[in-house]
């Protein structure tokens, strides 16, 4: 299979929809991290193929979003830190051992790397609520950026 | 989608390789929310047009606010 850069998008659009149903209708947190994950890395990759084929930073996402702002993707100055900020959010979330981990044990990580805290029983919820809007605000924008610049 | 959100809605639609649409609604409707708010709306108007067949003809909606929409973008310049 030829993986373009609508290739990557379209997928992209159908991971963040696979990670919004997960969490909402099916609570599965860690597949919904995962997934919101998987589609800010399609979205990245759509832009990034736009202008470069020859890319190889594999799945870390933000060597990804530094090359897209190497590309000259994003605006001067600081009108783009939320878009960065969301990125970084992204990144920080997307542990390699939520990929492996049952909900409970990625439940458990999460509370004892401190990103959810032990006390508040809808703070996962939360946090995985969190998790997909700064997802769905990366994908947005590059999609924005997508259309304007295909 | 306008008789939910209204005539100032704009959409756009296109066609996904597993024959689902997916696509942008862009609506004043949408400031001051989240994103999760507003795919809520999104899909309980899905559901109203498409009744248990929404998922089935819709892949994903992404939603924007028309000033978002209209952000002025300087990339690949």
């Amino acid at each position: 299979m030829q993986f373009g850069s609508d290739t990557y998008r379209k997928g992209a659009l159908e991971r963040l929809e696979d990670a919004r149903l997960l969490l909402v209708e099916h609570k599965r947190f860690a597949a919904s991290i995962y997934f919101g994950g998987l589609a800010v890395e399609g979205i990245l990759r759509s832009l990034l193929c736009l202008r470069d084929k020859a890319f190889d930073e594999r799945h870390d996402l933000y060597a990804i979003a530094k090359r897209i702002e190497y590309l000259g993707l994003l605006r001067k100055g600081d009108r783009d830190a939320d878009f960065r900020g969301r990125v970084q959010d992204v990144v920080r979330g997307w542990s390699n051992s939520l990929r492996f981990a049952s909900t409970i044990d990625a439940s458990r990580w999460l509370r004892v790397s401190k990103r959810v805290r032990n006390d508040d029983a809808g703070a996962l919820n939360k946090y995985c609520n969190d998790y997909w809007e700064a997802c769905e605000g990366v994908v947005n924008r590059c999609n924005l950026l997508w259309q304007h610049n295909r | 989608m306008r008789r939910r959100f209204g005539d100032q809605t704009l959409c756009r639609f296109e066609e996904m390789p597993n024959g689902k649409i997916s696509g942008e609604v862009i609506s004043p409707q949408f400031a001051e929310m989240g994103g999760l708010e507003r795919q809520k709306l999104i899909w309980e108007a899905l559901d109203q047009e498409f009744r248990a067949d929404a998922p089935l003809v819709v892949s994903v909606l992404l939603a924007y606010t028309p000033e978002e929409w209209d952000m002025p973008l300087e990339g690949f310049n």
